[in-house]
């Protein structure tokens, strides 16, 4: 077995500094066109000692590159060209950078404040005969989260919908400067509960990636299973979410079922049915694997015939097909603009996977395959057959990995105690700075921390996937749809708030 | 590691559900109100109307609206947004009213205690029947800790 960096074998970590924002932004948007860049990071972050930089990292997985673009604001700069004018990926990151920093963006078309919804003024874009607007939120029927939604309808049809969120902003990133690094992780698991895992692995791994060290491949591998397992109780939970939303009762009973079986199976793992500790930076978890292995396959296996006969009998359901089918379409240009990720990305045929993009070699060997909807439909039938295809993959996965936990032979690719990260190039000036990269259940998550010199947080961003498709649900919404095609578009998003408002 | 319900085990929770019928005619409705959570949380309030919990079967149900609730069940680390919001929803429920505080974050804050958008812990805005520890709470617990709210009312007149 190949020794692999914190993020795959080949993958390559440049650094380009610019002398003014503006050469940065005028480099980045050259990638808003280049087909499989990711516009993975975008924001300030303190320089170690010194002013504080505007950072942008571009992911290029084409190229098995990370570029980490950066500049200096010089003496009293107070505006910079905005990035979201041509890429619309930045819309609501560069909002919240001109609240917190009060740098502006020039061309920014929309900058009310974004983390205080409460002071939000109103903004009435559509105006005519016959407009009704329709407030929704933020205390939503239901067991939801709370966040707001001011739907523009004319009659039935939905003619414009901006979503608002940061009503449960608990200022994470903040609250963590300071904190011991081994402690952030408390937080890291609580961004967003149910992707605990991937939080805490992408937090994991840019501590990792910023101490320059490897972890051995079996805590690696622990946390591709644990990664899994999260998939599936969410992919059930969206599934069941899907099925009430066009009111099929049993259906969602059913696969309710099955989220609560997989937890049950999480919670018996490791003791907590949102596999909280189970990743930590620089450890592996302490399941004894060969032990408990066996069961797990069985169980799963037991789950997984529920499941499937389900999602079989609702494929063959035309009172459920009918709901999703053209509903919500996410058109492909907009999915590459927003730079949307996860099953929504995918079932607009964009391959946008972490794991394929960036932890290709992790994955291979337990069979792994990103799913997409070859013909690009983007509407809520094909975030269902994705997620579907998805539920299936990571079962293979699953089976595959834990045989490999339970007697893979790790010891041989290296002592325990990890090693050497040499993915940065020579002379990479962002000292202690680091990235880590996680596919969650409903898409990339990604943390950029940097680390004072005695192991303490000095900054630390967090890009959770929802983030990147709140912006996308407003239009795909208002892309010919009805009031009532609402709770199946919102329920085929499958979209959480508290990794956005963090 | 079996998948075994607890469907025999519940006579503690009859008698109690039954009680709840006493106090609240007929049945318990509850309103869930996030005030600042990991979703977490939600995930596991939404996980009592699984077949395996199946908290219809005392007589609970989520209503959507606060006007038709008897108890409020708050998750989450109240931020300062969502505080003026927590107490319209509470204004906004008939009495006898009920108020459930679930998770460690809606306890004390949790490991966002310490956050400059952390409000306050719920009970420093309105008046809370029952605490549930836990990150999250259990559903299991979720149902106690909904019964121990009712249990702590019993005898108690209609305008509380
Ligand atoms: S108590 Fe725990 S699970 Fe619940 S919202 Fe707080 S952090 Fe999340």
């Amino acid at each position: 077995m190949k020794v692999l960096t914190a993020q795959g074998s080949n993958l390559k970590h440049v650094e380009r500094q610019h002398h003014r924002i503006g050469d940065l932004v005028h480099a980045v948007v050259h990638f808003a066109s280049e087909e499989s860049a990711q516009l993975l990071y975008f924001g300030w972050i303190p320089k170690t000692g010194g002013w504080s930089r505007l950072l942008a990292v571009i992911g290029r997985p084409k190229h098995a590159l990370i570029e980490w673009h950066h500049a200096a604001p010089t003496f009293g700069q107070t505006a910079y060209p905005s990035l979201s004018a041509r890429w619309p990926a930045a819309l609501w990151l560069e909002r919240e950078m001109w609240e917190l920093t009060k740098v502006l963006p020039v061309g920014h078309p929309d900058l009310r404040a974004i983390l205080h919804p409460e002071n939000q003024e109103e903004r009435i874009v559509v105006h005519g005969d016959e407009v009704f607007q329709l407030p929704l939120g933020p205390v939503r029927s239901d067991v939801v989260e709370s966040m707001f939604m001011r739907f523009d309808t004319q009659g039935e049809q939905i003619v414009h919908m901006q979503p608002e969120l940061f009503y449960k902003h608990r200022d994470i990133e903040r609250l963590a400067v300071g904190l011991l690094y081994p402690d952030g992780r408390f937080l890291a698991e609580r961004v967003a509960g149910t992707s605990t895992i991937a939080h805490a692995t992408a937090y994991a791994r840019a501590i990792e990636h910023a101490l320059g060290h490897v972890v051995h491949p079996k805590v690696e591998q622990e946390r591709i299973v644990f990664g899994e397992l999260e998939r599936l109780y969410n992919h059930a939970h969206d599934m069941a979410q899907m099925a009430s939303a066009a009111g099929m009762t049993v259906a969602q009973a059913q696969l309710s079922r099955v989220k609560e079986e997989c937890l049950r199976v999480n919670g018996d793992l490791c003791g907590s049915r949102y596999l909280r500790n189970a990743v930590l930076p620089y450890k592996g978890s302490d399941v004894e694997w060969a032990q408990v292995v066996s069961t797990v396959i069985r169980r799963l296996r037991d789950i997984n015939g529920r499941f499937t006969q389900c999602l079989d009998l609702l494929r063959r359901t035309p009172t459920f097909v009918d709901r999703f089918v053209g509903a919500g379409i996410v058109k492909q240009e907009w999915a590459r603009a927003y730079g949307t990720v996860g099953p929504v990305a995918r079932a607009c045929g964009q391959p946008v996977d972490v794991r394929e993009d960036y932890l290709r070699d992790r994955y291979e060997q337990q069979a792994y395959r990103v799913v997409v909807d070859e013909a690009g439909t983007g509407d809520g039938w094909a975030r269902f057959v994705v997620r579907a295809g998805e539920w299936e993959i990571s079962q293979r996965v699953l089976t595959k990995g834990l045989q490999l936990l339970a007697n893979g032979d790790f010891m041989e690719a290296g002592s325990l105690a990890g090693t050497q990260d040499d993915s940065k190039n020579d002379g990479f000036s962002l000292e202690r700075t680091g990235i880590g990269l996680s596919e969650s259940p409903r898409g990339r998550v990604c943390h950029v921390v940097q680390l004072d010199p005695d192991g303490r947080l000095a900054f630390w961003g967090i890009r959770a996937a929802s983030a990147w498709n709140w912006p996308v649900l407003g239009l795909a919404v208002a892309n010919g749809n009805i009031q009532q095609d609402f709770p199946p578009i919102e329920a085929s998003f499958g979209l959480s708030c508290a990794g956005v408002d963090r | 590691m079996d998948n075994k319900s607890d469907w025999n085990e519940l006579d503690a929770e009859k008698q109690a559900a039954s009680r709840l019928r006493r106090i609240f005619g007929k049945s318990l409705h509850v309103r869930h109100i996030d005030v600042g959570s990991c979703n977490a949380c939600e995930s596991e309030v939404l996980a009592l109307s699984n077949p395996y919990y199946n908290f219809h079967r005392l007589g609970l149900f989520f209503t959507a609206s606060p006007r038709q609730a008897d108890v409020l069940l708050v998750t989450g680390a109240m931020t300062p947004t969502m505080k003026p919001i927590l107490m319209e929803t509470y204004e906004a429920m008939p009495k006898p009213r009920l108020v459930v505080a679930a998770g460690v974050c809606a306890i004390h804050g949790g490991v966002f205690a310490n956050s400059r958008q952390f409000a306050g812990p719920v009970e420093s805005v309105i008046p809370v029947d029952a605490f549930i520890p836990g990150c999250p709470p259990t559903p299991y617990a979720l149902i106690n800790g909904i019964l121990a709210a009712v249990n702590g009312r019993e005898g108690v007149t209609r305008d509380a």
